[in-house]
């Protein structure tokens, strides 16, 4: 274990000892407004006569620099050696370390120090560090199984030299861990229309070792360039890979840098995570405005043409498939009297689940026992309700049901089920439901060819009529075709 | 020009030409685009369905009138706003509608979505999946308005919440931008102001 030397204690006159617990993510509250009621304070918080600003102090003195509480980035020591870590920031020597690279936020502040809070396995810790070591970084995805911030599954390692190529060439990038499908379905489909623009979208500076990379935000319609500096750190499994994007081909990392420009652009890898538009994604890294078309506005015989001219005109091609699909009614019970009839539900593929909300059951001889579920996305398992049901339960990921009724039930296989399901939404085609695609080429003169942005598990190519059946958003973006991106 | 609609391939065409539509009972599947300046007022019983397939009401065109009144939007299922997308400068109203049942992909905007614009819900009733989420440069005005779920204000957008009832606001800016909801007379059950990127919550 190597450890940086310890510095002299700095220490602002009069400031209060540091203050213990750990700050949430946001705030929370209540919150009710009542002109006639606001003197006295209806719910007693946040509630006043006169126009209030909330969110611009947060109780914390700054004294020494921009960096404020929350902010999220990582302990790095650039010899990446290990980080003095001390229980508070007057103590005089440290009581422990903590690895470079590893991912904090900033909860408390002095002058010279930061009090960090980062995970040690499952639980959540803090302690103070000197402030030379805090970088200022992209908050990390979510956890979604821990509902909390991702700090102790990733590290920041640093890419040395430059990770741009001169050929960007198209679908060079994969998406990782993170549900930012849209965004590198865009960045994809971006490259398959001119990869020029995205090399001129992307600089490097050896001497800093950052790169810049350029977007555009204003008022829709009419963006200004905005150049987004990042440094060469980037999230890092265990194995050293990227965490989240990734290059396909040839092991550079522009993709995960244009990623991760785009998370600081838009507040945090976890702002990407919570999903975004297509089309709001491709207006952003081109300038130019998306348009949108719903494919069930179209007939079958415009597909193809569609396609065929969009890619003439070099429009980059971004779409996104269904959420699920209706499942062929079964008829999984058997016995009958009062039992507890339990049934798997078929899948139609290994990755599929229950769609929430969609679980129905009702007898076919006389339309009588019907059951169904109001489970929302994210539950786990949902209730059987109904007037005859006495108890229920549905649990998504198991495709399993079980349903008690209060009357006898004459022949359970007489119960049918209908359902849908999410997950491969096409199986003979590898179609991934609630997920985006970049579009590619038209292929034997009357098929689309789409790609998947994982990188992995391509679809085949689908006719203009499994198009139509599958896919339920469709935008298109003229990529500017000069180089420097002013000609388009 | 005012036309009475009772299919949908009547309301494609009537959408393409504007004016004002009465949308006659019962259930209208498809995805709706508004392109040119429209009134579409629903008898009673009137429903728009997207069936599962992309925005219920789409408006990507600048300088268009929308408005809506008496129609339930339902079945969405888009990247944002699966009930009523809005990307584009134009003002868009939607006045005693009803907007459930609309899925979104991932976690935004399964009601309302605004990219841009300035949209009204008055007198709406959203069902508690459907929420709204306003971002970029988009203003939301909600008068008189129920929301079971959350209304997320992000980026440089602002919102002015009116006599309603909300069950979430939340505020996130941007690194360079920061949102502004306005609340008056109204009750929101929780607030969740991010702490790294704040908004600015007006207490009217």
């Amino acid at each position: 274990m190597s450890q940086k030397q310890r510095r002299a204690p700095k220490q602002t006159p009069g400031a209060a000892r540091p203050a213990s617990g750990n700050a949430s993510t946001s705030s929370s509250s209540t919150v009710a407004s009542n002109a006639s009621e606001s003197e006295s304070g209806w719910f007693g918080q946040m509630v006043s006569n006169e126009p209030t600003q909330q969110g611009v102090k947060d109780g914390v003195s700054r004294p020494d620099t921009g960096v404020r509480t929350g902010t999220p980035g990582a302990a790095i020591d650039e010899s990446g050696a290990e980080i003095a870590l001390y229980t508070t920031f007057e103590s005089e020597t440290p009581e422990s370390t903590l690895k470079s690279g590893t991912a904090v936020k900033v909860v408390d502040k002095r002058e010279g120090w930061f009090k960090i809070e980062y995970r040690d396995k499952e639980a959540s810790t803090s302690g103070w560090i000197e402030s030379d070591y805090f970088s200022n970084q992209p908050s990390l995805g979510m956890d979604e199984e821990l509902d909390s911030k991702v700090f102790d599954d990733y590290t920041w390692e640093k890419f040395e030299g430059d990770q741009t190529t001169e050929d960007l060439a198209a679908n060079q990038v994969e998406q990782g861990a993170l549900g930012d499908c849209f965004f590198i379905a865009s960045m994809n489909a971006i490259g398959s229309a001119n990869p020029d623009f995205l090399e001129e979208s992307i600089r490097y500076d050896a001497e800093t070792e950052t790169y810049s990379v350029r977007f555009f935000e204003g008022e829709y319609g009419s963006p200004e360039e905005v150049w987004i500096d990042v440094d060469a750190y980037l999230p890092t499994t265990k194995d050293g890979s990227t965490a989240y994007a990734a290059s396909a081909n040839d092991g550079s990392k522009w993709g995960p840098i244009v990623e991760k420009a785009y998370a600081k652009f838009k507040g945090g890898y976890q702002v990407l995570g919570e999903g975004g538009t297509g089309s709001v994604a491709m207006a952003e890294l081109t300038g130019n405005r998306s348009r949108s078309k719903n494919p069930s506005s179209m007939s079958e015989e415009d597909v193809i043409p569609y396609f065929q001219k969009a890619k003439e005109d070099g429009l980059a091609i971004y779409a996104g498939v269904i959420n699920s699909t209706a499942m062929a009614s079964v008829n999984p019970f058997s016995g009958d009297g009062k039992g507890r009839f339990k049934a798997t539900l078929p899948k139609t593929h290994d990755w599929n689940e229950i769609q929430h909300g969609t679980v129905e059951i009702e007898h076919e001889d006389d339309g009588g026992k019907t059951a169904f579920e109001n489970g929302k996305d994210g539950d786990k398992e949902a209730p059987l309700l109904g007037t005859q049901v006495e108890d229920g339960t549905v649990v998504y990921a198991k495709n399993s049901v079980e349903v008690t009724y209060d009357e006898e039930v004459d022949d359970a296989s007489k119960l049918q089920v209908d359902y849908e399901a999410h997950g491969v939404v096409l199986p003979s085609k590898m179609l991934i439901g609630n997920h985006a695609y970049s579009f590619t080429d038209v292929v034997d003169g009357d098929k689309l060819q789409f790609y998947n942005p994982w990188g992995s598990y391509q679809p085949k190519a689908i006719t203009a009529a499994e198009f139509l059946g599958y896919f339920d958003s469709l935008a298109t973006n003229q990529v500017p075709k000069g180089k420097t991106g002013d000609g388009s | 020009m005012s036309v009475r609609v009772s299919t949908e391939d009547n309301l494609h065409r009537a959408l393409a030409k504007g004016g004002e539509i009465t949308l006659l009972a019962g259930v209208h599947t498809g995805s709706f685009e508004a392109a040119t300046d429209v009134v579409i007022t629903g008898e009673e019983g009137a429903v728009l369905d997207a069936n599962g397939r992309g925005s219920v009401l789409l408006v990507q065109e600048d300088n268009l009138t929308v408005v809506v009144e008496g129609v339930t939007l339902r079945g969405g299922h888009a990247e944002l706003g699966a009930g009523v997308c809005v990307v584009a400068n134009s003002q868009v109203t939607l006045r005693k509608c009803r907007i459930e049942d609309n899925r979104p992909v991932q976690l935004r905007a399964g009601g309302v979505g605004v990219a841009a614009g300035n949209v009204t819900l008055e007198q709406c009733e959203l069902g508690e999946g459907d929420d709204i989420w306003v971002l970029a440069h988009g203003h939301l005005s909600l008068i008189h308005t129920k929301l079971p779920g959350q209304v997320a204000v992000v980026e440089g957008a602002t919102a002015t919440i009116e006599g309603s009832s909300v069950g979430k606001l939340r505020l996130r800016g941007s690194p360079r931008a920061t949102p502004t909801a306005t609340v008056i007379r109204s009750g929101i059950a929780e607030v969740d102001n991010d702490e790294a990127m704040p908004g600015n919550l007006i207490i009217g």
